[in-house]
């Protein structure tokens, strides 16, 4: 049987309040927020605002939609409206504890470079607009399907189509231009390796 | 032509496309770096806090606790949790009282007792929130909630219901009833926003079960935020709402005009459903 989450039946109907909503969907909430571009420090408070919102609407019953893309839709809302508001000094980034890491690498080399791929995805993610990057987002990383993204965020699927098919071109050329450069990682790399050559 | 664009042209043809990572067609660097993107995970979030902070702001509200988060914005959210911790004492009070009273606020979604987190452990957690960076900017949890009365279940409304004439009538007096905050500083950017997600909330709600107070609702809104940040989903519940009393003519004449500044946004099929008449919402 399809789930909505961890432990909960996708019964056509049934209802999930924002407690349950938190338990099954916090994490990709927190990450999305990420992947759109909402800075660490303002992730704890997003994720709240987001949970308090899916509330208001008295939470989310099974339909068309699923509760993914539902309070995707409510996340990019929260995000756009707290980064129109807000202006962070660039410096407050870096010390962001809060912050998408890479899945578990093997070994450092293999670390290094899931780091450093991360990070081409997060500067190609954001030459794009707010209403590509949601639906390149929710496509490409977190495999929703334009149909389900069309539900959740209430456009027509042929504009899902279109914003992707222009996220993709603008993100492959972005992405493009990113790989061809020498990275802070690989410099960091090639210094290390350098200084290890030397003693050796 | 590269092979991220051959990749793209299925896009236009009505089919669902493939995942880039799932299409072996695509730039090999392409698809490892989206791997990584695919499986990162948000380190750094507790989320334990978080739900705790959520609970309380939402006991709060619902508990007409409100005045506990009004404090301001620094400290809202740790008072906003210790109106959690408070909550039950709250809810005996709520419990005790006349059954009867009309602006009772039903206490159903996070009643105390449910809270899985122990005192101390939710003591903990407010610790670990006011730790915790926060942005210049505090959410909209942790803010006031001038009008508490909005956030009820979204059970069967206690009111009674409007007037059946065409005309709006006034928002209900106890949905807005509230003392001013006697504050000694203008309402800021954060507080008028709040205020006017709250109604754009309350109308929201009301849509499912009394449209006129919804209309009434956006009407509000038009007047006291003709600029704000909301316009958009305001503009659209007032055309659902005036689509749910049969006004047709008025929905699809406001229609043509949302249609025309928001035809692409979030709520532009929701608008074309209502003047369709498949305006599902319950």
């Amino acid at each position: 049987m399809q789930t909505v989450g961890p432990s909960i039946p996708a019964v056509i109907g049934s209802h999930l309040d924002a407690e349950a909503l938190y338990r099954a969907h916090s994490e990709f909430v927190a990450r999305f927020l990420l992947k759109l571009g909402a800075s660490g420090q303002d992730v704890p408070d997003l994720l709240q605002e987001v949970f308090l919102v899916a509330h208001r609407r008295g939470g989310f019953i099974m339909g068309p939609a699923k509760p993914t893309t539902w309070l995707a839709e409510i996340a990019f809302r929260v995000a756009s409206d707290r980064r129109k508001k807000t202006k962070r000094k660039p410096e407050d980034a870096d010390t962001d504890a809060i912050a998408l890491l890479p899945a578990a690498s093997a070994t450092p080399g293999e670390a290094a470079e899931a780091r450093q791929g991360l990070a081409r995805v997060q500067r190609a993610l954001d030459s794009l607009t707010s209403d590509k990057r949601v639906v390149f987002v929710l496509f490409e990383l977190e495999g929703e399907s334009c149909d389900a993204i069309a539900k959740g965020l209430g456009i027509p699927v042929g504009t899902v189509y279109s914003r992707l098919h222009a996220a993709r071109r603008e993100f492959a050329r972005v992405h493009q231009q990113l790989a061809a450069e020498p990275t802070v990682d690989k410099a960091v790399d090639a210094r290390g390796k350098a200084i290890a050559g030397a003693g050796a | 032509m590269s092979e991220s664009d051959i990749t793209t042209e299925s896009l236009m043809d009505g089919q669902e496309p493939v995942r880039w990572l799932d299409d072996p067609t695509a730039a090999s660097g392409l698809r490892t770096d989206l791997l990584h993107g695919a499986t990162a995970t948000a380190g750094g979030v507790d989320y334990g806090a978080t739900l705790t902070a959520l609970r309380g702001v939402i006991t709060a509200q619902t508990g007409a606790l409100a005045p506990a988060a009004i404090a301001g914005k620094s400290i809202g959210l740790k008072l906003a949790l210790g109106g959690a911790l408070a909550i039950g004492a709250a809810a005996a009070w709520w419990a005790t009282r006349d059954d009867g009273a009309k602006n009772t606020v039903a206490v159903k979604h996070e009643p105390a007792a449910q809270l899985d987190v122990e005192p101390a452990a939710a003591t903990k957690a407010v610790v670990d929130v006011a730790r915790a960076p926060v942005s210049p900017t505090p959410a909209v949890a942790a803010d006031p909630i001038p009008e508490p009365s909005i956030d009820v279940d979204p059970a069967p409304p206690t009111e009674p219901t409007g007037p059946t004439e065409p005309a709006e009538p006034p928002v209900p007096s106890e949905k807005v009833r509230k003392p001013k905050p006697t504050t000694d500083h203008p309402e800021s950017d954060d507080d008028r926003f709040l205020r006017e997600a709250q109604l754009v909330a309350q109308a929201r709600k009301q849509l499912g079960t009394n449209p006129q107070q919804a209309l009434a609702s956006t009407r509000k809104h038009d007047r006291e935020f003709p600029k704000g940040a909301l316009v958009e989903e305001a503009r659209a519940l007032e055309i659902r709402a005036l689509a749910k009393l049969g006004r047709m003519d008025d929905a699809q004449r406001k229609a043509d005009d949302f249609l025309r500044e928001f035809g692409d946004g979030a709520h532009a099929s929701a608008v074309r459903r209502a003047i369709a008449g498949d305006d599902d919402v319950q």
